[in-house]
């Protein structure tokens, strides 16, 4: 056995592709119902809520 | 939500005439520096979800593109609802402001997935792969000014003033998904303000640029 220790992570897969990620540049209804979710999910009191 | 139709408990409400969120018991207009404060807050917490989903990435085995499909989704829902706090809430979204929001989403897919490959081929470190995802959830404010500032200072009283073609956090400035800066509305302009911070040449460039018209 080595004394020399491999600490390079094995990364897995393979990054998508720009046209692989073109389905999600587009903004729809529910990506802004999605985003008052985010929003309140993270929100402090007074902003809970704001974006509806 | 208008200001005609305050929800019970909601203490914030948006005033559509004068296109500003306003305190519901005061009536006063609430502080950029404020909103600053708070989109800087949901960005942490952001921040904090990227940095696990790309230790997991290195750690643990998650896939390269899973990781690229989880940080884009928690970008889009940020950019977004900054986007939509700053129109007033989704029901004040224009199609003209999703149109404006794609356009910056497709510029940080391009962004981000130049950051996968260098992932993949081992140019970005973990350390550097963790600092930079936590750039992206920064960056994130953007959109709240892009929306914010569009035809703010866009009428003949403006028309001599240069034309303000970034926004805090935008990725224009050396800073970028750093900035602190804010913009402020006044009658003369939009002025780009050095929130308390270490600032960058470019940033002191902009502030002393000012004011500034917008589209």
């Amino acid at each position: 056995m080595s004394d020399d220790i491999d600490d390079t992570p094995i990364l897995v897969g393979e990054p998508l592709a720009p046209d692989e990620m073109t389905e999600q540049l587009t903004v729809s209804r529910q990506d802004l119902l999605d985003a008052i979710e985010w929003w309140d999910s993270v929100a402090s009191d007074e902003f809970v809520g704001v974006l509806v | 939500m208008s200001l005609d139709q305050p929800n019970a408990g909601v203490q914030l409400v948006y005033n559509e005439q004068e296109q500003v969120w306003v305190l519901a018991s005061t009536g006063e207009e609430l502080a950029a520096t404020a909103i600053h404060a708070e989109i800087r807050a949901h960005a942490t917490l952001s921040a904090t979800m990227l940095n696990d989903v790309t230790v997991n990435m290195y750690t643990h085995g998650l896939p390269i593109d899973v990781w690229q499909n989880a940080m884009f989704t928690e970008l889009k829902e940020g950019h977004t609802a900054n986007m939509a706090f700053a129109a007033g809430g989704v029901e004040n979204v224009t199609p003209e402001g999703i149109a404006r929001l794609e356009a910056t989403l497709a510029k940080e897919a391009e962004f981000l997935t130049e950051f996968a490959e260098g992932v993949s081929n081992g140019s970005v470190s973990e350390l550097q792969a963790r600092a930079r995802a936590k750039q992206y959830a920064q960056a994130m404010e953007q959109s709240y000014w892009n929306e914010w500032g569009d035809g703010l200072a866009n009428t003949a009283q403006f028309s001599h003033l240069p034309l303000l073609t970034q926004s805090p956090g935008d990725g224009q400035t050396q800073c970028r998904g750093n900035c602190q800066c804010i913009l402020e509305f006044t009658d003369s302009g939009i002025n780009w303000l050095l929130f308390p911070a270490e600032h960058c040449d470019d940033c002191l460039a902009l502030a002393a640029g000012g004011p500034y018209r917008s589209t």
